[in-house]
């Protein structure tokens, strides 16, 4: 009995998986949950009282799809699309407007052999440039936009990355301004911008933000230039953050409306994570000296000199490649006279981390 | 002292730039979620892209990976009618060539699970396992409405233990007229 049948080399060619071919556009869903029960301590800003709560918080939990279409050789049509979930309360607030999924980054785009461009809703690549240096990012108490400027998700952005090429890549992002009366009508009036390189463990970045809106600390228009860099020798691994921040062109538009509004910004950060079987140590340090002017600040009208000082330490146990619980804690103090801020606060935290 | 600080910075990382050989780092993938909060688009969408959930063709509509694969018609290639046997396939294999044979597998089979494969059999059994993990394929046998479906089912699971001797599971099972006979058709897949 004679059995048309394909040779083993047909089954040679064929990818191990399936992938989409030209013109068909595949799709991956992934996301991750991340919960931590908190106990807060900290020093009344209005009467000094010692006060303490416990409460639940999301981290950042989101769910997200991404793909790509393949439109020819080594060129793509991508795009990604990402929302913000709230483990702990189901919506983004305390009212019944908030939101269930909350956007984050969303873009689509052409990826190719010069480069990635893309249009939407993203991190700027100055937050980005940090990579994973901040140990414990979304936490509260421990995230470094505690004390520092410039963690920003811009809207209406168009952003190009070149290819890695020598380990080395660049970034320009253009945030178009679209508010009322907002003078960015200009292609690069507002950019975020960056160069990286990693090769093997080192990681290194220069960044600029110039005249973006921040989405920390004073959220206001700043230009920010943050240096980062990480290494990692065996189990251990080093990082740091160094920041100057001050006053953009925009800064007055969301002030009190006078002409000796300033912002100054000084800030660093350490950090060093150490691993151990399916354990990770953590720590970091961190510090801003902050000079402001007739400036609001916090939702106060500010003219201060002060300095912040942070320091962290958590302890991670992986259960799966994809699932850990971790616990941290973290003391921030701070000399200012804002309402919005205790002289001194501690965070501890107990929580759990699920990829998917 | 500002300028002097940052200064300090780009000397320090000129040092560290040209200390090491540039070229590209090959870091390993990580967990989507991690490295969509990125801007290495590549590393993303491509290089670690794992086997998506669906996929969107213009012209099939909506295939879900893992139940609905693309599936691979093992005949309606050229060449169907060339003899040849397993030894064929291991040297096709082996040297890479993309021909179509046929060959008697049934015999084969039968031959197969009463001797003992050699290392170097058992080696290129290994690697087609591996190779054809997850990929889905549609066979088919002919048989006659008088004769039945036996000898089709013979012929099918033969092609099945030939093409995935880890095991596989039957996806889907329909037939087509052809002249005064049938068409027995399998959909399956490989285990992984």
């Amino acid at each position: 009995m004679k059995k048309a049948l394909l040779p083993l080399a047909v089954a040679a060619v064929l990818p191990v998986t399936a992938f989409a071919e030209l013109g068909e556009t595949d799709t991956s869903f992934y996301g991750k949950m991340n919960v931590t029960a908190v106990n807060t301590n900290f020093d009344s800003s209005v009467d000094g009282d010692n006060e303490s709560a416990w409460n639940l918080n999301s981290n950042a939990s989101r769910v997200g799809f991404k793909g790509k279409t393949q439109l020819g050789e080594n060129l793509y049509a991508i795009y990604k699309a990402e929302f913000e979930v709230y483990v702990d309360s189901g919506i983004s607030g305390s009212s019944s407007d908030d939101q269930t999924f909350k956007q984050r980054n969303i873009y689509v785009g052409l990826m190719g052999d010069y480069g990635t461009i893309i249009a939407g809703r993203h991190d700027s690549v100055l937050k980005l440039s940090q990579a994973k240096v901040d140990l414990f990012g979304d936490l509260q108490g421990g995230d470094i936009k505690n004390w520092m400027s410039g963690e920003t998700r811009s809207s209406n952005m168009i952003n190009y990355t070149t290819p890695k090429l020598g380990g080395f890549s660049l970034s320009v992002m253009s945030v178009l301004g679209e508010d009322s009366g907002d003078r960015r009508d200009g292609l690069l009036d507002s950019y975020s911008t960056g160069v990286s390189f990693s090769h093997e463990g080192l990681y290194l970045a220069l960044s600029r933000d110039e005249n973006v809106k921040s989405g920390s600390q004073e959220k206001q228009f700043l230009n920010i230039n943050r240096f980062v860099a990480s290494y990692a020798i065996g189990d251990l691994t080093l990082g740091a953050i160094l920041q100057q921040a001050e006053d953009g062109d925009n800064f007055e538009d969301n002030a009190s409306g006078s002409t000796e509004m300033s912002y100054d910004e000084d800030s660093f950060m350490v950090s060093a994570a150490y691993k151990l079987g399916d354990f990770v140590l953590k720590t970091q340090y961190g510090q801003g000296e902050y000079t402001v002017e007739d400036a609001t600040f916090g939702g106060s009208l500010v003219d201060d000199d002060f300095e912040r000082e942070a320091w962290v330490v958590g302890v991670d146990y992986k259960l799966a490649k994809s699932t850990k619980v971790y616990t941290y804690y973290s003391n921030i103090e701070t000399d200012d006279n804002l309402l919005s801020f205790s002289s001194d606060s501690d965070v501890f935290g107990l929580g759990m981390e699920h990829k998917f | 002292m500002k300028r002097n600080f940052w200064a300090a910075v780009v000397i320090a990382c000129s040092t560290q730039l040209f200390a090491g050989s540039l070229r590209a780092d090959n870091s390993t993938c990580g967990n989507e979620v991690d490295m969509a909060d990125s801007l290495d688009f590549s590393k993303l969408h491509v290089d670690c892209s794992e086997e998506p959930d669906f996929v969107y063709d213009p012209e099939e509509g909506t295939r879900f990976f893992g139940r609905n694969k693309k599936a691979v018609d093992t005949y309606s290639q050229k060449n169907t009618d060339q003899p040849s046997g397993l030894d064929q396939h291991v040297s096709r294999l082996q040297s890479g060539s993309q021909g179509v044979v046929e060959e008697d597998l049934s015999a084969q089979v039968t031959k197969q699970a009463s001797a003992r494969l050699n290392p170097a059999e058992q080696l290129v059994k290994n690697d087609l396992a591996e190779r054809n993990a997850s990929v889905v394929f549609n066979i088919r046998e002919p048989f006659s409405v008088t004769g039945g479906p036996q000898s089709a089912l013979n012929g099918l699971f033969a092609q099945m233990v030939h093409y995935c001797p880890q095991g596989w599971e039957k996806l889907k099972e329909w037939s087509v007229p052809a002249q005064s006979d049938y068409f027995l058709h399998y959909q399956f897949q490989c285990a992984e």
